[in-house]
């Protein structure tokens, strides 16, 4: 199943869609903030959300970045109130990393998962909208259109941002400073 | 070779943003062709990981019990809080009420202080409470 056809509004079934998307969101809002119970809220809020604004959805991008939208608001919303809460740290969880393989020796192996949890480590200092766009886009694999509609930015600030993201990225994992 | 790709046209190269230029570079260089596989395939490691990780916290939070969700737990709270006020509001107690059911033996309204200590001695003289004394040999 690649996703749902949203055309018609009538045809939503919310059922579905909550069954289809809603791992998805969960697994968007714990990348973003690390946190399963807040992930939880999110994903739950988020089909709240979606439900109560269902008649209001006109078809214009798929299903994934109507919700992607909300929970990206969400998310923002959770951040900005997290702030306040600044007795209330989440911890980092740790990525699992036994599944990262291929055909390659265990040396390269090994190497391949240290490059990733730099890279996740790195992924944690991005600014708020920096980290949203490099998840949509390397997490969630949606494309820039998909990004910019989902996050209400033009096409040239998510390549902006992402790219920004990515140097950072880079940046942190080479060792080198960042600009 | 001279000069290798910078990180922003590594990370462009890794976006399919690359100049003409750069692409003809990363054609010829091994080096540079390298790192930029090396970072899209940790880039795939992190999507791998983050979506197995996902997929984990996501069965446990589902076979968790759900927690009184937190709108409807303040609406409760607040509803019980409003009820318990109104019936206080409408049934004030007294501040005379008399005293409660561990006294009721002895009518505290028409016992004076030295009755009242004469039977609480009495009670305290009795081999076993007065309900139990029926079990007595007689």
């Amino acid at each position: 199943m690649t996703g749902f056809e949203c055309s018609d509004e009538s045809t939503l079934d919310f059922e579905r869609i909550v069954e289809f998307y809603r791992p998805r969101i969960f697994r968007f809002a714990l990348a973003s903030l690390r946190d399963r119970d807040s992930a939880e809220t999110i994903a739950q809020d988020c089909m709240l959300k979606a439900y109560s604004a269902a008649t209001g959805f006109r078809g214009d991008c798929s299903v994934q970045t109507w919700l992607m939208g909300i929970a990206v608001n969400l998310i923002r919303d959770h951040m900005r109130n997290r702030r306040l809460q600044f007795w209330k740290r989440t911890s980092g969880a740790p990525l699992p990393l036994e599944k990262i393989a291929g055909g390659e020796s265990p040396e390269s192996i090994a190497v391949l998962r240290q490059q990733v949890e730099s890279v996740w480590s790195a992924a944690e200092h991005l600014s708020e909208r920096q980290r949203t766009v490099f998840l949509l886009r390397f997490v969630e694999d949606m494309d820039i259109l998909e990004i910019a509609a989902a996050t209400g930015m033009k096409e040239g600030t998510v390549k902006t941002h992402l790219f920004r993201a990515l140097r950072t990225v880079r940046f942190r994992t080479q060792g080198a400073p960042a600009l | 070779m001279t000069g290798h790709l910078d990180h922003d046209r590594i990370s462009l190269s890794v976006l399919g943003e690359a100049t003409d230029a750069d692409r003809a570079h990363l054609g010829a260089c091994p080096v540079c062709r390298a790192e930029v596989e090396q970072f899209e395939q940790a880039l795939r490691g992190v999507r791998g990981s983050v979506r197995e990780w996902g997929d984990r916290e996501f069965a446990i939070a589902s076979a968790a019990p759900k927690p009184l969700y937190r709108p409807t737990l303040t609406a409760g709270s607040m509803a019980v809080i409003a009820l318990l006020a109104l019936l206080a509001v409408r049934f004030p107690t007294s501040r005379t009420a008399p005293a409660p059911a561990v006294a009721s033996d002895y009518a505290v309204s028409d016992y004076n202080d030295a009755e009242l200590m004469a039977q609480v001695s009495a009670d305290l003289a009795r081999p076993v409470p007065k309900g139990l004394e029926v079990l007595l040999p007689r």
